[in-house]
């Protein structure tokens, strides 16, 4: 699940939500390690892709801002 | 009904005047000058209503103060619309203000309350209504003037505060002939474009002629309409419009909008970061309960036990075997001693296996049986003896019974 989800359709907001959901899950510890490591994976990559988006975002706003 | 020959206790008299008062008198609007007007810390306003003779005592609860247009000030002359009630502690008796408005431009203020009670009753101020303002936006739509102090107020809030949101802002005219309807088609520009996640609008602080765009019915109807949530922050804190109303949520400010509108930048880095920091956290702790949980069964069951156990097993077996095999060659024998005495024939049948470890079989000459007790011979008597390799002959020299 998630891990191979294609990013690019995943909005910032979708991903926050998935993400609040697998530190929900890991908190509860009632899962496998197995599955547990797939969660902690998949949380880091949304974590990394949320603020992927925003540093991306600031970046493109500075750069709009320069241009006028 | 009033008896004039009854005779009333106070509390009774009260009730009575309360009553004639309060049912005959329906609500009325009463003209006069505001004085020793006083906002109590509760948000409910006492002043007195009063003309060259007389005065009137008014109240104007917080939920009715709230919504005024303006500052009343003592000396201001107003129109009041109210209830007579009697205080029954007090004795006194006073006027419920539900509507305060300043004369002189008292038709803006009239319109504008006809116009709210008219799209209040419709629903436009339902809360049922409002949409939620995204909670992560990234593009947000302003409507006001370019020359105006809002949107610089806007951009400097949102560069400081969220550097990742970008402004784009639909200019038009805040105030005069025109600005309602530049107002109203900004708004739907931006529902067309799609292009950003909501909208504010707004002016800064004025008159209510200057505010007036921002209550004009077309205007109050394109917020209504919008697919795009819409923060309204039209004038100062004190300032209500009609905007206000129909808008998904009020801003006392542009500034506070902005605020409103977008999250913190480095909140949101660091929200990440700790969110982050929970999931390998909670991941350690599985993989710590986890080693925990191996470190027990390898000290339970380690390795060195298992051998140990493996060699007292060997140990065992081999024991068992030790004896087992002892008993098989045991039986063996018995059983080729015996099979060879039953056919008699000793020597073809030779037990090797016997004879080669040493043993002997003894035979007696006489009658060739073979001796397994000494009672079986006597003195002198003549015996062969097979041994592994060749035989010997002798005679018995002395015979000693008993094992």
């Amino acid at each position: 699940m998630g891990s191979d989800k294609n990013n690019s359709d995943l909005t910032f907001e979708d991903a926050l939500k998935r993400l609040n959901e697998i530190v929900h899950n890991l908190e509860n510890g009632d899962k496998k390690l197995e599955d547990s490591i797939k969660l902690f994976e998949e949380g880091v990559k949304l974590s990394r892709f949320c603020k992927d988006i925003l540093k991306d975002a600031a970046d493109k706003v500075e750069g709009l801002k320069k241009e006028k | 009904m009033i008896n004039e020959n009854k005779i009333y206790s106070v509390s009774d008299a009260t009730t009575l005047i309360k009553s004639v008062l309060e049912m005959n008198i329906p609500p009325i609007w009463v003209e006069g000058e505001i004085s020793s007007w006083m906002r109590a810390t509760s948000g409910h306003s006492y002043f007195n209503l009063k003309d060259s003779s007389s005065l009137l005592p008014t109240v104007m609860w917080k939920q009715s103060a709230q919504s005024l247009l303006f500052k009343p000030e003592d000396g201001m002359k107003v129109r009041v619309l109210g209830k007579i009630t009697v205080y029954e502690k007090s004795g006194k008796y006073q006027m419920i203000a539900s509507q305060l408005q300043p004369l002189g431009i008292g038709d803006l203020y009239q319109e504008f309350e006809l116009l709210k009670k008219r799209l209040a009753e419709e629903g436009l101020f339902d809360d049922e209504r409002k949409m939620e303002i995204p909670r992560y936006p990234f593009n947000i739509g302003v409507v006001t003037s370019s020359k105006g102090a809002v949107i610089a107020d806007i951009k400097n809030v949102l560069n400081r505060r969220a550097p990742h949101v970008n402004v784009i802002l639909e200019s038009t005219r805040v105030q005069g002939e025109g600005a309602a309807e530049e107002i109203v088609s900004a708004i739907e520009k931006f529902n067309r474009k799609g292009n950003v996640d909501l909208l504010i609008i707004g002016r800064g602080g004025g008159s209510i002629e200057d505010l007036w765009a921002f209550n004009e019915e077309i205007v109050a109807r394109a917020i209504a309409a919008s697919k795009l949530p819409i923060i309204s922050a039209v004038g100062h804190e004190t300032d209500y419009s009609i905007s206000d109303f129909v808008a998904d949520l009020r801003a006392p400010t542009p500034s506070a909008a902005a605020e409103l509108a977008a999250p913190k930048y480095d909140d949101l880095l660091e929200h990440f970061d700790s969110l982050e920091k929970a999931i390998c956290d909670s991941i350690s702790e599985q993989i710590r309960d986890f080693e925990r949980m191996l470190d027990d069964y390898d000290r339970k069951y380690s390795w060195e036990q298992f051998n140990k156990m493996l060699v007292e097993e060997e140990e065992k077996i081999s024991a068992i075997f030790e004896v087992l095999k002892i008993s098989e060659d045991h039986l063996l024998n018995i059983f080729e001693l015996k099979s060879n005495l039953a056919v008699g024939r000793l020597d073809s049948l030779n037990p090797l296996a016997v004879l080669e470890r040493g043993y002997s079989i003894v035979i007696s000459e006489r009658n060739e049986n073979i001796i397994t007790n000494a009672n079986q011979l006597s003195e002198n008597d003549g015996i062969r003896i097979k041994l592994h390799v060749g035989k010997l002959t002798a005679d018995v020299r002395e015979v000693s019974n008993g094992l």
